[in-house]
């Protein structure tokens, strides 16, 4: 009981630590700003977008997300390198590194303001007549707005972690972002004909947004093939996963049950990637109206 | 010159940005209209490359060597040359109509990043700093992605415009990104000549007191910070 004891307050002291050092980052500065600033202009509808803040949460999850990849890989290579310091090691690594994982918290509950204030926006701003297809629920966007924003900053900066964890190497962190990038821009669907459903198995993606077809002025907004709802089950797994394929670099660690539960992880990650594709909305739903400013 | 080029120059990772830059712009050339945030991606790439071509990882032993910062500056230059010429071969490959007709302003956003991340490196580096590359690779190369997908006020901040922005956002853009690109140069040349008034502007100098203050204890910190952190390293 009393190693429990010791070991939960040792990750709650570090926790908070490792909270304060996110809070610190000038890059989380950096992007919690312009969070902010783009959140006012969405609410006070400053620039008249039609489809309100249908696809705003673009912001939280590369300012947050995109970001946060760097700023946890960082946090992540200062704890190791305090903990080489120190010599004998006092804190095992997989405290320190459930300790860094607790400090994603704070973009968590910056993207969670977002999406708050996403939904305001929606509410207080509805779109324009040509952007909901017929059939769509507004849960279904806000569905989209949370897998894409709030669950995208939290994955950014377990993706930086895990990272640092298995590559610590100079510029892996940057590097990275750009391919993050370059993947999420690849899979955001649209792009081939058939709405890529198998992105679904992507860290963030759309589920409504324009067609592909035609050129300026002749676009139409429409659903993608795949489930945000179940989405955003698969995303939450993924981000389980991420934490504990972290905590199992530490050779000390019970590696036997962090392997069964990571197996028990992706089996749930595939069969909730699988349901996504599969249930529910198979088929893309065009908006019969021209999008005028697409 | 070449030899220290050869082994000081991370050449790998900047092998690593170049290919990954033309990767960027021949996804862009498939498909401007979706994949147009590679284009700002790519530029902050190029921003971040640079400055890893002036990483000294053995900076503590390099720096008090005679040869001065300004030779291996100009030593591990061909490293941003052949960033450059990567960047108008992949700009002009990519071609005038799958850039919106504004080729010339995307080759003029890559050039001023090459010049910010090598003016950022060599300051840091006047100043002692061994990796400064490493460091701003690792805020800018995100950051201008970041950017480049939300593009945030673009109606008013036109950073990375794009084939629906007006005449009038191109220019200011271009004019933002010389702009950028001159005072680079500036900053640039003043860290590696050692410019009178370039030791009076920093921070550190308006701490310890002006350089024209007559010979104080402060005037020796300002003067000897660089040489005494290895930065400028003259024999």
């Amino acid at each position: 009981m009393s190693s429990a004891t010791s070991t939960g307050s040792t990750v709650g002291v570090l926790a908070r630590q490792e909270i304060r050092n996110y809070l610190r980052h000038k890059l989380f500065w950096f992007g919690a700003a312009l969070v902010l600033v783009v959140d006012v202009v969405m609410v006070l509808h400053l620039d008249d977008d039609p489809s309100s803040s249908g696809s705003y949460m673009i912001a939280p999850a590369a300012l947050l997300g995109v970001l946060g990849v760097v700023v946890m890989f960082g946090l992540t290579r200062r704890s190791d390198r305090a903990a080489e310091a120190a010599g004998v090691v006092a804190v095992p690594e997989r405290t320190r590194t459930l300790a860094l994982a607790g400090a994603t918290v704070v973009p968590f509950a910056l993207a969670l303001v977002s999406f708050v204030a996403a939904v305001v926006a929606w509410n207080v701003h509805p779109p324009a007549d040509y952007v909901v297809p017929p059939g769509v629920s507004d849960t279904f966007v806000y569905a989209q707005m949370f897998g894409d924003g709030v669950l995208c900053a939290v994955g950014g900066p377990l993706l930086g972690l895990l990272l640092a964890r298995y590559l610590p190497r100079r510029g892996v962190a940057a590097v990275a972002s750009v391919v993050l990038v370059l993947v999420t821009i690849l899979l955001q669907g649209g792009l081939f004909p058939g709405g890529q459903p198998y992105r679904v198995f992507w860290f963030r993606t759309y589920f409504l947004s324009q067609s592909i077809e035609g050129g300026p002025g002749q676009h139409h907004f429409t659903t993608f093939p795949g489930n945000p709802y179940i989405w955003i089950g698969y995303l939450v797994v993924v981000c389980a996963l991420g934490l504990v394929l972290a905590v199992r670099h530490d050779p000390d660690a019970d590696r036997a049950t962090l392997d069964k539960v990571a197996g028990g992880l992706v089996v749930a990650a595939v069969a909730l990637g699988v349901l996504a594709m599969t249930v529910g909305f198979t088929t893309s739903i065009v908006h019969p109206a021209v999008c005028p400013t697409c | 010159m070449i030899r220290y080029a050869v082994k000081g120059v991370p050449w790998t990772r900047v092998a690593l940005g170049a290919g990954l830059v033309v990767l960027l712009i021949e996804l862009v050339r498939w498909n401007p209209w979706v994949l147009w945030p590679l284009q700002g991606t790519a530029v902050g790439l190029l921003a971040g490359t640079a400055g890893w071509c002036f990483d000294e990882t053995s900076a503590v032993v390099v720096d008090v060597t005679p040869r001065s910062l300004a030779w291996r500056t100009a030593a591990r230059t061909p490293a941003v040359l052949a960033l450059g010429l990567v960047w108008c071969g992949a700009v002009a490959h990519a071609g005038d109509e799958a850039l919106f007709g504004r080729s010339a302003s995307v080759l003029v956003e890559g050039f001023a990043a090459l010049a910010a991340g090598s003016a950022y490196a060599g300051w840091r580096r006047a100043w002692g700093e061994p990796t400064p590359g490493l460091l701003l690779a690792a805020a800018a190369v995100p950051a201008t992605a970041a950017w480049a997908l939300v593009r945030p006020f673009d109606a008013r901040l036109p950073v990375f415009p794009y084939g629906t922005s007006s005449a009038a956002a191109w220019t200011a853009s271009t004019a933002g990104w010389v702009t950028l690109g001159v005072l680079a140069v500036a900053v640039l040349a003043a860290a590696l000549t050692d410019a009178p008034w370039w030791r009076c502007c920093c921070r550190t100098c308006r701490r310890a007191g002006p350089a024209s203050t007559p010979a104080t204890s402060n005037t020796a910190t300002c003067r000897s910070r660089p040489s005494s952190t290895g930065g400028r390293g003259r024999a």
